[in-house]
């Protein structure tokens, strides 16, 4: 094929080519393998674990607003790949996911929920988060202003169900709550709350929430609605 | 089921990139601070900046080099700069998409910067649950291997371990087990990256030519490249076994124990001062494997070589007596057309010794000729035929 191309647009099919194969390569894996790791940190590169150390370090020392939201971002990010679980969970960055829930800066706590959304599916970071009280935590963000707070919160709430904390999570306030946003125009809330009422919920418990609801007006407030025009 | 857009979602928004990130944490790419997870994915993708001149097919074309394209269509009603387009595209598969976004989000495409994001909006609540089973599944493949891994990996390395010198051998097999003792049990040790470094191979040494690793008596002295040559003074076309160099390492210095010619590895193994003209075959124990001897073309200059016995179909044993003619000939010869003195040049030292060496054996020839002449039987036959044979090479 290049001897009947000129020599210019082989050598651009040469780099098409590599490009489509780098792609292939990464479609192939949704989540970093041990090698692909090593080839791209090179021999002389630090390493995953120190890299994640760097950061919780950072975290930890700085005061200022903008450095912890950006390292808590990409810890949060990190967390979406399992190579990392087990640095996550030496370095305690659960913990740390935990204590930004209450804090005071939205974004940090928009973060530090994504984090745990994104880790909750491992199981010994389950137990974790569970024996860490963190239910309760996170049935609070479900009243966050933030959008994205509350989505990730209701995510991690069905990611954390098991069958010992499914009484804790399908409280009946937060039954209350997710039969509201099935009714809201956002339709990422309105699918969601949907999900947990139809997959984590009793009939039962679906029922008593609504005549419940039916009854007082008082529960847990909703998020404010992205606003129409 | 796609709703129109009055207002731009705040996720389709660009955000700032960061530009207060310290270096050591500074990505390849310019990005902005942004978390991601199951929720913020999806296989629809909205893809703003695509510049509104008919480029629709190169578009679709373009996403699906990175997997199955199930649904385009162009949001007429989505705000957009003037003369762009915003395109929703909707993915069979949401590592597909995610590869896409990733790829295509800021890439330059008929003149426009193409912005694409993620709109999980237009989901519907079967697509949701799908997204998160399949995130369910994916995580517990990846989680699961790893338990089992966990427990082949102190197997695999303690087999890895005899690849390894002793001395790192060791330190390995001492952190491992603290490292293994101090998590929990789905723990899987650091990886060695972080750990202990494989042994450094061993530094080249300098290969310098030694015959004594000759296997057979007609193993030709080769030097490690064609560039190479022979250390100076060393004759590759003698036999040249001492006791000495053969027994120790070639790559130690043998101190000479006769002569005291040039020693060190840049010179060439002890040339045999005593007589071992073929009459030693040893070559089993691969110690004094004797090549036969040669009589270098350089001696013979100007002569023809005569004809091996036997090469013209006659009988030998005519030619034993024609033979012994010609060798006597044949020292008067090398006598006469030997290379005169011109100094103690290596290459007169060579010369020198090259006739040093016809006249021994010339001498070993003629007493065995003698012997021959006595008749003594078994010897001077055996002589003979070493002769001979000789003399065919």
């Amino acid at each position: 094929m290049s001897q009947t191309c000129a020599p210019d647009t082989s050598i651009t099919l040469q780099l098409l080519g590599q490009v489509l194969l780098h792609h292939l390569q990464l479609l192939v894996a949704m989540f970093s393998s041990q090698e692909y790791l090593e080839k791209k940190t090179g021999q002389s590169g630090v390493g995953r674990l120190q890299y994640l150390q760097s950061l919780v370090t950072e975290f930890q020392d700085t005061d200022k607003e903008d450095c912890k939201e950006q390292v808590l971002a990409n810890l949060a990010n990190f967390a979406y790949d399992p190579i990392n679980y087990e640095h996550l969970r030496k370095l305690n960055v659960i913990d740390m996911f935990l204590d930004s829930l209450t804090e005071e800066n939205e974004r940090l706590v928009e973060f530090g929920i994504g984090g745990l959304c994104n880790l909750a599916l491992d199981k010994q970071n389950k137990e974790h988060i569970l024996a860490s009280g963190g239910v309760d935590l996170v049935i609070q963000c479900l009243s966050s202003r933030n959008e994205e707070t509350v989505l990730n919160a209701i995510t991690t709430l069905m990611f954390l169900t098991t069958p010992a904390s499914k009484p804790a999570i399908t409280l009946l306030s937060v039954v209350e709550c997710m039969l509201r946003f099935q009714l809201s125009k956002n339709s990422r809330l309105s699918n969601l709350a949907t999900v947990f009422l139809e997959d984590y919920c009793s009939r039962q418990q679906v029922e008593e929430a609504r005549q419940a609801q039916a009854g007082d007006a008082v529960g847990i407030a909703l998020p404010a609605e992205p606003q129409q025009t | 089921m796609a709703a129109a857009m009055d207002k731009v979602a705040d996720h389709h928004k660009q955000k700032q990139i960061c530009a207060s990130r310290p270096a050591y944490r500074q990505g390849r790419r310019d990005r902005a601070v942004k978390v991601y997870t199951v929720n913020q994915e999806s296989r629809y993708l909205l893809v703003q900046g695509v510049p509104a001149i008919g480029v629709s097919e190169d578009l679709v074309k373009r996403f699906a080099l990175y997997g199955a394209v199930q649904e385009y269509r162009i949001l007429h009603e989505y705000p957009a700069e003037e003369f762009t387009q915003a395109y929703w595209v909707k993915f069979d598969r949401l590592q597909a998409a995610r590869v896409a976004k990733r790829k295509l989000d800021e890439y330059s495409f008929f003149g426009g910067v193409l912005h694409v994001s993620y709109a999980p909006e237009f989901e519907t609540v079967d697509d949701t649950r799908e997204k998160l089973g399949e995130r369910r599944i994916l995580i517990a493949n990846k989680t699961r291997g790893k338990d089992q891994r966990v427990k082949q990996q102190p197997v695999s390395s303690q087999q890895e371990r005899p690849k390894v010198q002793a001395s790192t051998s060791a330190s390995t097999s001492q952190t491992e087990p603290s490292h293994g003792n101090k998590y929990q049990e789905g723990f899987q040790p650091v990886p060695s990256e972080v750990e202990t470094f494989p042994a450094l191979p061993a530094p080249p040494q300098y290969q310098w030519y030694h015959p004594a690793q000759h296997q057979s008596q007609w193993d030709i002295p080769k030097v490690a490249s064609k560039q190479g040559v022979f250390p100076v003074g060393y004759d590759a076309r003698l036999s040249v076994q001492t006791p000495n160099a053969s027994q120790s390492n070639p790559r130690h210095k043998t101190p000479p124990d006769n002569k005291a010619e040039d020693s060190g590895p840049l010179f060439g193994p002890q040339l045999p001062f005593k007589d071992q003209s073929g009459d030693s075959k040893e070559g089993a124990t691969g110690q004094d494997v004797i090549r036969p001897d040669l009589v270098p073309r350089q001696v013979m200059a100007g002569r023809k070589r005569p004809a091996p016995p036997g090469f013209f179909g006659e009988a030998l044993e005519e030619e034993k007596d024609s033979k012994e003619k010609d060798e006597e000939e044949e020292n008067d010869e090398v006598q006469k057309t030997s290379c005169p003195d011109t100094g103690s040049s290596s290459m007169n030292r060579t010369a020198v010794f090259v006739r040093q060496k016809m006249r021994q054996i010339s001498q070993t020839r003629t007493l065995s000729s003698s012997g021959r002449s006595s008749k003594s039987g078994s010897s001077s036959s055996s002589g003979s035929s070493k002769d001979t044979t000789r003399r065919r090479i």
